[in-house]
């Protein structure tokens, strides 16, 4: 019954978004479309931009510098997490200096640096999204190395003394919800902000596209690439990464 | 020899081998690519003693505070909702928020400036909406994690609702209001300049974007190492002082 009752307020709930597109549509009517379109245009723009063949070449090369970004981010995050625990060193170095600074670096101050380092290309947007999402990730990958069972690593190592076999076994294994957290959180961070990239950076991308509609001051067009980005953001984190952080997850492993 | 003390000797000893590495590095490429840590320091000094250029810096100041407080203010507005009427807690929660959560920050800037034009209204607008999804996540799980004997405790002492909730459901989000801000304040930082250098009439974005046409690499420099110093600063002076007082009031290991 409760179950029930669940489902009724979700179908309530539904209707607030019928109402809230309701509101849209009463107020963009009289509006001039270069300032608000009203959402069966900007559905219609949405089509439109889906079915040109070039939307699709976009989409595929903003999605493979995101996922680019995200899996260099994450290697470098484990990588400085792991090189973190060595000695008070690194420990100090890394998280209280290079994660600090890289953390309160501003994302635009990357845009314009990647641009004028190594001009305009491919590279320089990876490199400037790698840059802006990998403080996100490093705080969580640090958090996972630290927090390890201290004595299920000396029991690793009275097992055996290979190193390697050691970290992949046990150290991986132990940090993985938190690095698949971290990785969660960088892609959308890369989707929310890292964009900014392809603004300064690239002559092709979603971002580029957001830019063109801009110029062209096509309000339907900004908002049709804005759904576009939110769809892409949710399908992959609905389909791929909230089921891997809900089977790593850290409840899951201490039960 | 005390842990606090190897660690100030560390990162002195890391920051000093950064600026030298830099120092001597900067020999080696063009100045528009990379200049020296002195010349970036007289630049910061300039802009600092420089009128006009230390109100660019206090207008992106005044953006960041005018975004943090309407997004506090929708913010908890919105959390609030499904608490008055239940029925908004899936709209909310499994719409609502993941909805803003993954709009494009660029995105929101570029409808902003179509909306308003070029100004200040542009930059506060782009980046409170960039603010408010994190507002609402952080207060509706403040809420959420309410102990429910003490509001059952108040509710048996007065039947005032307005009472119970300045006097308890208030205090008893004090952390988590305090983490929005914090989080606030970092996350605006990276996105104010983008809004001013895109949408913006002035501050530290619209001062970049001009030194990036000019190639004036130092100031470019200059103001992302002022921007640095400034937020570690504060956090350091100001949010952790507050987060350990919080801390100890509210008994958090």
């Amino acid at each position: 019954m409760w179950n029930n009752q669940v489902n009724k307020t979700a179908h309530l709930s539904e209707l607030l978004i019928v109402a809230v597109c309701g509101f849209w549509w009463l107020i963009a009517k009289d509006l001039p479309d270069f300032v608000l379109p009203t959402p069966i245009e900007v559905l219609i723009s949405l089509i439109t931009l889906l079915t040109v063949s070039d939307t699709v070449g976009h989409v595929f090369i903003s999605m493979s510098r995101v996922l680019a970004a995200v899996l260099f981010a994450a290697l470098i995050s484990i990588l400085l997490a792991v090189l973190s625990r060595r000695n008070i060193f690194f420990d100090t170095v890394i998280e209280n200096n290079i994660l600090v600074v890289l953390n309160s670096f501003p994302s635009v101050g990357w845009a314009i640096l990647g641009v004028i380092w190594f001009s305009i290309s491919d590279g320089t947007v990876v490199f400037i999204e790698i840059m802006i999402i990998t403080p996100f990730c490093l705080i969580n990958c640090l958090q996972g190395f630290r927090q390890m069972d201290q004595e299920l690593l000396e029991m690793g190592k009275s097992l055996s003394r290979n190193t390697l076999r050691n970290f992949f076994k046990l150290h991986i294994p132990l940090a993985v919800p938190f690095i698949i957290a971290g990785v969660r959180m960088s892609y959308g961070i890369a989707w929310k902000i890292a964009i900014v990239a392809e603004l300064f950076g690239a002559s092709s991308g979603l971002g580029w596209l957001l830019q063109q509609a801009q110029n062209q001051s096509n309000a339907q067009r900004v908002l049709a690439v804005c759904i576009l980005i939110v769809l892409l953001f949710s399908i992959v984190d609905g389909l791929i990464l909230r089921p891997m952080a809900r089977r790593y997850s850290v409840n899951t492993m201490e039960t | 020899m005390e842990l606090r003390t190897k660690k100030i000797i560390i990162s002195l000893v890391f920051w000093a081998s950064f600026v030298g590495a830099w120092h001597a590095y900067s020999f080696q490429v063009p100045v528009y690519q990379l200049p020296g840590p002195g010349n970036v320091a007289k630049t910061i000094l300039t802009i600092v003693s420089d009128a006009s250029m230390s109100r660019q810096i206090m207008l992106s100041l005044i953006h960041i505070s005018c975004a943090m407080v309407v997004a506090f203010i929708v913010g908890s507005f919105v959390a609030m909702l499904p608490n008055l009427h239940p029925v908004s807690a899936h709209f909310v929660d499994h719409r609502l928020t993941p909805f803003l959560n993954s709009f494009s920050g660029v995105g929101w800037l570029f409808i902003a400036i179509l909306w308003f034009g070029i100004n200040s209204f542009t930059v506060i607008f782009a980046v409170t909406m960039v603010l408010v999804p994190f507002a609402i996540i952080n207060l509706r799980t403040g809420l959420f994690e309410m102990d429910a004997e003490i509001l059952e405790l108040g509710a048996s002492l007065t039947r005032s609702k307005w009472k119970n909730f300045c006097k308890i459901v208030v205090p008893m989000l004090y952390p988590y209001a305090f983490a929005t801000l914090r989080i606030s304040f970092g996350v605006s930082w990276k996105v104010v300049l983008t809004a001013e250098l895109f949408g913006g009439s002035g501050g530290m974005g619209y001062m970049l974007n001009k030194a990036r046409q000019e190639f004036e690499t130092e100031i470019i420099f200059a103001l992302i190492t002022f921007m640095i110093i400034f937020v570690i600063a504060s956090e350091l002076l100001v949010f952790q002082r507050i987060q350990k007082i919080l801390d100890k009031r509210y008994h958090v290991e």
